[in-house]
């Protein structure tokens, strides 16, 4: 379980000014779940991601990660093999020749016996559909492998929990489209806990919990239909629904009842019919 | 600025030798004045190698561009003035921000290209004025303190404080969020309208690409495979799909009521408002 107690965080922007990017926050997310965190550009989603395995230590408040600080300097190793992190740009995160390199990186940095490694690259490679493509440099692959590829790396070392900062942001439609598989997959049938920050309202719709931030704060949290369901405390912070959910506002707009709100077009497609 | 392409062409160098995986291969194209293109393909396919070659970042090892009055083929020099002319903004421009103060960034290329005194200091009022930054109140600050979209808005800026012809937006709105993605597309919108750009739009977002342009030119494996009207183009459902593109919302919806056999039309696609428009009508049976 991830604990966030009452976190702080500011920076200084000159000496006589500070910015607060987090207010008194306090999230709990418990293991196996899929959580999204949504917020416009400066809402400190970022920031409060790095929070989660030690990358910014605690200013004020507390995270606690299955009970374990990130406060206190000794425990950082533990925290960051318990949290792995993926980021947006999937270049910027090889370090490898080919993938089997860059997975072996993070093992060796732990000293994860040599006669093992390979058993455990080919499994971490194979959860995200990249067990073919060892052999691969990353200049011969695409976008969405590339990422998969840095999630394959960070699953390796075997994390309780997996936080992602945009990662889809750099990609094509179906680059997008793999990545998403692959975490809801990992939740699935792993019961990996996914913290997964992003812009795309359509990636949030499956996730179990949604926690939208505003300026530092927590300004709602619930399931995604919940939290969609806030129509007026979204657009004031000027965050949009999935598309099939302003296609319904239209549609509602023009007299035509539904029986349920929805947030997939495969969800909208069969109020629809039901109304045909 | 019209831009005109004709065989270009432009392999990489990797181990096999006789590969023709990596490049851009016997590229045509003509674009007008003023217009608006699209250019889409999944990652890979060649459309940042083809937009680098409009300010002669690479020279075409065959074939040339003719972009106004510049003819650019493998042998061409002196691209300076080219280069005043055709303005880039990379994906995630911000990275590029680099001076003390958003003056000197918007500053440092138009003095390069030869730039001073009252002629510099317009070009940088235009353009912050363009791109909806307060001149007088944002000129001494550090680019550093500002937010995620604010940044872009400044990188934007200080390609159009060259006052370019022709402008090349690789992604301009990846990392944003709805609002602020929104907020700059409209705002390019109007730019490219105010100085009569020629714009090349590179995105991986199908309705954006619908939003914005007139043409749309679709890559794969450093080929153009299908080119024409947005509209025309984006009835090609399946061939985008097998391209490992997606369409349009609005096409997807349609398609999805197709096969329910609610909706029996052409798979255009279209503004949300038209598509609820649409979907009312059908409700209410006045669909035939």
């Amino acid at each position: 379980m991830i604990k966030i107690i009452d976190l702080d965080h500011e920076y200084r922007k000159d000496n006589n000014t500070s910015i607060k990017t987090l207010n008194k926050v306090n999230i709990e997310i418990k293991k196996g779940e899929f959580v999204s965190i949504i917020g416009h550009n400066g809402s400190g989603k970022s920031t409060l991601a790095k929070h989660l395995n030690g990358l910014i230590i605690p200013q004020k408040g507390e995270v606690l990660i299955d009970d374990i600080k990130v406060s206190e300097d000794h425990n950082i190793w533990e925290i960051r093999r318990k949290v792995g992190m993926v980021f947006q740009n999937p270049d910027n995160q090889f370090v490898g020749g080919t993938i089997e390199e860059d997975m072996a990186f993070g093992l060796e940095n732990i000293g994860f016996p040599s006669k093992d490694m390979m058993g455990r690259i080919e499994y971490a490679a194979n959860k995200v559909g990249m067990g073919n493509f060892l052999k691969r440099p990353p200049h011969k692959l695409s976008g969405g492998q590339k990422q998969r590829s840095a999630i394959g790396s960070v699953l390796a070392m075997e994390p309780d929990y997996l936080v992602l900062d945009e990662p889809t942001s750099m990609l094509d439609p179906k680059g997008r489209k793999e990545v998403i598989e692959v975490l809801r997959e990992l939740n699935k049938k792993d019961k990996m806990t996914i913290i997964l920050i992003t812009h795309f309202m359509d990636e949030v719709v499956y996730s179990d919990k949604v926690i939208v931030m505003d300026m530092g704060n927590i300004v709602l949290q619930g399931t995604p239909k919940e939290v969609f369901h806030n129509k007026e405390m979204l657009a004031q912070i000027n965050l949009e629904l999935p598309k099939a959910a302003i296609l319904q506002e239209l549609l509602k707009a023009k007299g035509i009842n539904f029986k349920d709100e929805v947030l997939t077009k495969e969800d909208l497609v069969e109020e629809i019919w039901q109304l045909f | 600025m019209a831009v005109i392409l004709e065989n270009v062409y432009y392999k990489y160098d990797v181990d096999d030798n006789t590969s023709e995986e990596y490049g851009i291969f016997n590229i045509s194209m003509k674009v007008e004045q003023g217009t608006t293109v699209g250019i889409i393909g999944k990652t890979g396919s060649g459309k940042s190698t083809l937009m680098q070659h409009l300010n002669a970042l690479y020279l075409p090892q065959k074939g040339k561009l003719i972009v106004g009055d510049f003819v650019i083929d493998k042998k061409s020099k002196d691209l300076k003035n080219l280069r005043k002319k055709v303005g880039m903004v990379f994906q995630y421009p911000e990275d590029q921000l680099f001076e003390e103060t958003i003056y000197n960034d918007l500053a440092f290329g138009p003095k390069n290209l030869g730039l001073s005194g009252d002629e510099l200091n317009s070009a940088i009022k235009g353009a912050m004025e363009d791109m909806e930054l307060d001149f007088e109140a944002m000129k001494d600050r550090s680019p550093y303190e500002l937010s995620g979209g604010q940044k872009r808005k400044v990188a934007i800026a200080s390609v159009l404080a060259m006052n370019p012809e022709i402008l090349v937006l690789d992604e301009p709105t990846a990392g944003l969020d709805p609002k602020s993605k929104n907020d700059l597309l409209n705002l390019l919108i109007s730019i490219k309208n105010k100085r009569n750009l020629t714009v090349f739009f590179v995105s991986h977002n199908m309705d954006d690409v619908f939003w914005l342009t007139e043409y749309v030119y679709v890559m794969c494996d450093g080929r153009i495979v299908l080119e024409g009207e947005v509209n025309e183009v984006f009835k090609e459902n399946q061939t985008l799909k097998d391209l490992d593109l997606g369409v349009p919302f609005s096409v997807e919806v349609l398609e999805h009521l197709k096969n329910r056999g609610i909706y029996e039309g052409p798979l255009h696609p279209m503004r949300l408002e038209s598509l609820a428009a649409l979907i009312a009508d059908i409700l209410r049976g006045k669909n035939d």
